[in-house]
């Protein structure tokens, strides 16, 4: 039952990213249609704003239409005010609605007053000057009994056969019998605006042209699929450097009997720990990748094998094997520092009980206890960096990617914010959000299972 | 006092005097009787040859071009230069002086980094304690209350803004529906059946929302769409980095309510005041002060980070992660990785060291 909570808590917040990040790039400052018109970098206006095709463009785009749309109104009035026209015929059309409780008649009686003036011709000369004036009078009065007035003047003036006569011998006379309507409120979701055209080409895998890359015109999918995995690769293999280099690290200064040393050590790597990675990296390069220097990795990731085809294969994995050593000991640098001092810590709380003493009255070797039990222990109390430690090395990677240049997530989400490709940049957002919400499910879930296991083994002792 | 205050406190002394320090304007300059200071001014001034000045240590402007020195001078190359106007540090592709940078770039540091935290720190504050004093269950909504609760919205949203009636009426209407939506609570507050209200709840969907997306990914999206600059940057930092601060403000407070101490003061009939100025803030001052050392330390390394990305600062102004960006786009330019890299360090592990002193046990860094 938790766990169905978890879930629907985890949609809908990957919902409320999805949109907030909408929401926010909808306000930007730089107008959003240079990233489409623009081909490269070096020109941005393409197209100008005064010319025609940009409005055609930002049409076509769906970039005029609102963000998100809902309307609150009442039952007096049309749904939604965005197929009303301009200023002073929609302050009309919503006081006659209000007034009358009967939008649909004002709506006719609104297209009639302006068909009027097309039909000038089938009109006698002598009365078109009368009627120009009362279908202004109409238009503009706020009195229900003028307005009924001009209405029965006007239709009577109007030839029986003009289309604007027909129109409105439809509307009986209108009269304020309606007007409770304009106190029930009512509330409308609309689904032609951005975020839902978005989410629904999106859903369809991308047919349409919203939820394109502006840059590249492919879909969002194709975009981000190789990076996606690149940027895995790379993940897992960090995430399994440090948790095998931090157990053995954390382990061997633990039986470490020089303490004397082993306070040196730690206090070095406390020092490690404030070392930030991009500093870490840079040296890297500038000692192991240097052609003036040690020339022994390799520094450009866009020169492996991996990425030059476009399909990822385990041969091509295996032969740039090179190209992944810097970037790994970059991304798991301050990771590995961080939970070794953490393990150690915990190291020195689980060896201080009770268990620890009888293994060792037993005659146990004190490698097998911290190996076989203490880790054990001190692992699970230390599981929740293990869960976090998938979206922390996600942000990490956007530096390490930049700096070896490869061509992953974060270089990706760099280059996509630099061109304000925003479809490509909300599909991020919305993956990470993901991702990161179902560690928190995981992690969740984990320590749930945990405190089970603990509870029964207590239940079973007593 | 410990080392890293000394650090802390050397770096703030040096971004304060920044402009003393390093300017290409002399700091005091006595032009025919007339005393002025032209560092403080934006302007240009002559220097004529009878007048008496005093230059800064370092003069030269961060971010300022010396093209008889360009193309990445190493602190120990020969330089066309006298031996006051040397460059200690070396210099950048356009012939830019290191150590300038790097002072800038300790005044940027601090700047982001001290206003960003306590931007935190203050959202922090207020929704970690919020939600450890609600528990209480201040706000409890009978279900009467929930069923009308939208539909009201509705009507006054509906009343405000689409009816056709006069403002009092309407401002009036809307006063009533409120007045009668405590009023059904007042009534029936007895009521077993009903939901609380928890801000604690709120709080917490409120940080897993903004955990789900990592700081540095959500600036740089941002960042790239916005105008860069120093305020966008101090506010998004202030923003993104509350969560860790409200969630052990509210567990120190939950663990101080439980206390014995805690309990002995609301039995001795002190008010809510006073336990709150005399218990509560001086037990809680420990994890603050770490914890605002912890998150100053954080927002000076997402900043380094992000002016690396570029993404950071505008262009023109030098920060600590601009001056190593350029190091690495060149192989062998050393000090422009070594020295901001070294400051940064240092900096990062002096507010470590400050947040670590400040609790031993209770939260780990």
């Amino acid at each position: 039952m938790r766990i169905i909570s978890k879930i629907v808590l985890v949609i809908t917040s990957f919902i409320v990213v999805i949109a907030f990040s909408f929401s926010l790039m909808r306000y930007q400052s730089n107008r959003p249609l240079q990233a489409v018109t623009a081909n490269n970098n070096f020109s941005q206006h393409a197209i100008s704003v005064y010319d025609p095709s940009y409005l055609k463009l930002y049409h076509q785009y769906g970039l005029d239409l609102p963000s998100f749309y809902f309307s609150i109104s009442n039952l007096a009035l049309p749904y939604s005010y965005k197929y009303l026209p301009a200023c002073d015929e929609k302050d009309f059309l919503i006081y006659w609605s209000c007034k009358t409780g009967n939008p649909d008649a004002i709506h006719k009686v609104y297209k009639s007053l302006i068909q009027f003036h097309n039909e000038e011709w089938r009109i006698p000369p002598s009365q078109v000057l009368q009627l120009q004036r009362l279908s202004r009078e109409l238009l503009y009065t706020r009195n229900i009994d003028s307005f009924n007035n001009y209405y029965r003047q006007y239709t009577e003036l109007l030839p029986k056969e003009s289309l604007t006569f027909k129109a409105i011998a439809s509307v009986n006379t209108i009269n304020s019998s309606g007007a409770w309507k304009q106190w029930v409120p009512t509330f409308h979701l609309h689904s032609t605006n951005q975020f839902g055209l978005w989410f629904s080409d999106w859903w369809n895998n991308g047919n349409g042209i919203y939820s394109r890359s502006w840059i590249s015109k492919s879909t969002v999918n194709s975009v981000i699929e190789k990076p996606l995995i690149i940027t895995l690769i790379i993940t897992l293999i960090t995430i399994v450097v440090i948790i095998f280099y931090s157990i053995v690290i954390a382990s061997e200064l633990f039986l470490n009997k020089e303490k004397r040393i082993v306070d040196y050590i730690l206090n070095v790597f406390h020092f490690l720990y404030s070392i930030p990675a991009f500093f870490v990296g840079a040296i890297l390069i500038f000692i192991f990748a240097n052609p003036y220097q040690l020339q022994l990795f390799p520094a450009n990731f866009s020169f492996a094998p991996i990425s030059e085809n476009d399909s990822i294969t385990i041969l091509a994995l295996l032969k740039s094997w090179k190209y992944f050593i810097l970037p790994v000991i970059t991304l798991s640098f301050g990771a590995i520092v961080f939970f070794t001092l953490m393990l150690y810590r915990s190291f020195e709380e689980e060896y201080a009980k009770n268990y620890v003493l009888s293994a060792k009255m037993m005659g146990i070797n004190n490698r097998t206890i911290v190996y076989k039990y203490v880790l054990k222990n001190s692992l699970y109390s230390s599981s929740t960096f293990l869960f976090l430690l998938f979206p922390a090395l996600l942000s990490g990677a956007v530096i390490v990617e930049q700096m070896f240049s490869i061509a992953g997530i974060g270089n990706l989400l760099i280059t996509a914010a630099r061109n304000q490709d925003i479809p490509i940049l909300i599909c991020l957002f919305g993956l990470i959000g993901l991702v990161t919400a179902l560690c928190f499910v995981a992690l969740d879930y984990f320590q749930q299972k945990i405190d089970g296991k603990l509870l029964s083994k207590k239940e079973e002792k007593e | 006092m410990k080392w890293g205050y000394k650090i802390i406190l050397f770096f703030t002394l040096i971004a304060v005097m920044a402009p003393l320090l390093s300017n290409d304007k002399p700091i005091l300059l006595i032009s025919s009787g007339h005393l002025s200071f032209p560092f403080m001014n934006e302007e240009q001034i002559q220097i004529g040859e009878n007048d008496f000045y005093i230059k800064p240590l370092i003069p030269y402007r961060a971010g300022a071009s010396d093209f008889n020195n360009a193309d990445f001078k190493s602190p120990f190359d020969s330089q066309n230069n006298s031996m006051f106007k040397r460059h200690w540090l070396g210099t950048t592709l356009r012939g830019c002086d290191v150590l300038a940078g790097i002072i800038s770039g300790a005044r940027y540091a601090l700047i982001v980094g001290f206003c960003s935290a306590l931007i935190s720190l203050i959202i922090g504050l207020l929704l970690g304690a919020g939600s450890a004093f609600s528990n209480t269950g201040l706000m409890r909504l009978s279900w009467l209350q929930l069923l009308l609760l939208f539909p009201l919205l509705l009507f006054d949203f509906n009343v405000l803004f689409n009816v056709q009636a006069s403002l009092i009426f309407k401002v009036l209407l809307f006063l009533v529906s409120i007045f009668l939506f405590f009023f059904i609570g007042r009534l029936n507050h007895k009521s077993t059946v009903g939901v609380k209200l928890n801000f604690e709840d709120f709080e917490s969907q409120l940080t897993i929302l903004f955990s789900s997306v990592p700081r540095l990914f959500f600036i740089v999206a941002i960042m790239g769409i916005f105008h860069q600059g120093i305020l966008t940057l101090i506010l998004l930092l202030g923003i993104t980095g509350w969560m860790e601060i409200a969630r052990v403000v509210r567990a120190e407070i939950h663990k101080i309510q439980s206390m014995d101490y805690y309990a002995a003061a609301k039995l001795s009939g002190a008010s809510w005041m006073r336990i709150t100025l005399k218990q509560l803030l001086p037990n809680l001052k420990p994890l603050m002060m770490a914890v605002f050392a912890f998150s100053f330390a954080g927002a000076i390394m997402s900043e380094a980070s992000l002016s690396f990305l570029g993404f950071g600062l505008a262009a023109d102004q030098v920060t600590w992660g601009s001056l190593i960006l350029e190091g690495k786009e060149s192989f062998h330019a050393w000090w422009l990785i070594l020295f901001p890299g070294i400051c940064l360090s240092l900096c990062l592990h002096a507010l470590f060291s400050i947040a670590r002193s400040w609790n031993n046990d209770n939260y780990s860094l």
